[in-house]
């Protein structure tokens, strides 16, 4: 049986799919890709969201953290609105990835079916390790020591 | 937006100061069984002891269960605890795991006066709060029976007049102000609800704990200056902005999280102090005949 959270993804990222192929359809520059860049471009799709993600954390992680998937996927679509750069650089293990943000609209208009629930899976993930290592515990009181 | 564990030590420094820029407060404590509300009651009663011990502190337990007071023990030291009984309440102490064998806790008993009717029946006694005053002790924790808790309405507000800090810590404030009472206790717990909201001004420092807020009368609700919800409290929307969710997430291991919370802002903190149950854990108050 699913939980409650998965079943809230896979609600949300058909919702999220259509709300990005609409976007995508009035974003689409011509595009050139090299081999190298057709082979590696889906993971570097899931890559490059998660960087966005880390760059901007405050937008993906709030308070609320990833419960409010909604609130997620709207973040998500922002970045992807808001990425009129050229191109981004995308480090990972090593190696610096450049993406032609042309390229990458269409890929994501072409296979935004297939590749969008890996990145969001991936970026929940991502955002649960965030949200764990700088969850608040609460300031510490003792009795022993007066709260200045 | 502020961090929230900056934001509690903030609130936390606001309920402990004694500053004239906050002056006293009314607190309660709320959470679910086991959720820490006595041990976080027992870290504010440790806190004042070492930091104020010029000033009075007054606990008041629960009858016919198991005294929380010994559970200070794992902080304070014995003599750092104080009986302290009304003549004429018929409070004995009795020990649970001895077929209820009467104990002497070598209480010191503070006078009162008899209540009589218009045939000079006695009804009642009054206690007399100010021999009851001048028997407590400061930097001590004065565990006070008057055998009627509500007779700690009235003793807070004696306390108002004495022109020292006094702090007031009550387990089960549903015990001392009921909701849903009706005739002179109605009109006590009105009296004491309209004193309440002057209790800032006052010099005192009242902290109260309740399994719900709405065990108690609905008149005093609206005049807590703190809310802290430990694990398993019930969110409350009209005082307080803390979700039902952010509560419902509070770790109490190792340490009791808790949100605090004042005049629409709220932090997070966590109490690291443990107390554990005395040997003594036993021993009990009782008012015979009131089973």
């Amino acid at each position: 049986m699913k939980s409650r959270q998965e079943r809230m993804t896979f609600e949300d990222t058909i919702s999220s799919q259509r709300a990005l192929s609409s976007l995508l359809q009035k974003k689409i520059i011509s595009p050139v890709l090299s081999d190298r860049q057709k082979a590696d471009l889906p993971s570097l799709v899931a890559k490059s969201l998660l960087s966005f993600g880390a760059m901007n954390s405050e937008m993906f992680f709030t308070r609320q953290g990833v419960l409010n998937l909604g609130s997620l996927h709207t973040a998500l679509l922002r970045q992807i609105d808001w990425a009129v750069a050229p191109e981004i650089i995308v480090k990972q293990r090593g190696r610096t990835f450049r993406v032609n943000m042309s390229d990458l609209w269409k890929h994501l208009y072409n296979r935004c079916l297939d590749w969008f629930p890996l990145a969001l899976g991936e970026s929940l993930r991502h955002s649960k390790e965030v949200l764990k290592r700088d969850e608040s515990k609460g300031y510490g009181f003792s009795a022993e020591e007066k709260v200045q | 937006m502020p961090k929230p564990d900056e934001e509690g030590r903030k609130l936390l420094s606001q309920l402990l100061s004694q500053t004239e820029d906050f002056g006293g407060a009314f607190s309660c404590i709320t959470g679910g069984m086991g959720g820490g509300k006595t041990s976080a009651m027992f870290s504010f009663i440790t806190y004042n002891v070492e930091h104020y011990p010029s000033q009075r502190i007054f606990f008041s337990e629960t009858y016919g269960a198991p005294l929380q007071t010994f559970k200070l023990l794992s902080k304070l030291p014995k003599d750092k605890i104080r009986f302290l009984v009304m003549e004429n309440s018929n409070v004995i102490f009795r020990n649970r795991k001895k077929r209820l064998a009467e104990v002497d806790l070598n209480p010191t008993y503070f006078k009162s006066t008899p209540v009589v009717d218009e045939e000079d029946n006695v009804i009642d006694y009054k206690p007399d709060y100010n021999d009851l005053y001048d028997k407590s002790l400061p930097g001590h924790v004065n565990v006070v029976f008057f055998g009627n808790r509500l007779k700690w309405m009235g003793f807070m507000k004696f306390l108002r007049h004495t022109g020292d800090w006094n702090h007031i810590f009550i387990d089960e404030l549903g015990e001392i102000v009921p909701n849903g009472t009706s005739g002179a206790n109605w009109k006590e717990i009105g009296s004491f609800a309209n004193f309440a909201k002057d209790i800032r001004k006052c010099m005192m420092k009242v902290v109260c704990n309740t399994q719900a807020i709405r065990d108690s009368d609905y008149r005093v609700w609206d005049k807590f200056m703190f809310l802290i919800f430990l694990p398993g409290a019930m969110k409350d929307e009209k005082h307080s902005r803390v979700m039902q969710q952010a509560i419902d997430s509070l770790k109490n291991k190792p340490y009791n999280q808790a949100y605090i919370s004042s005049k629409g802002k709220f932090g997070k903190i966590m109490f690291t102090d443990i107390f554990v149950p005395d040997k003594r854990y036993n021993i009990e108050a009782y008012i015979p005949g009131d089973d």
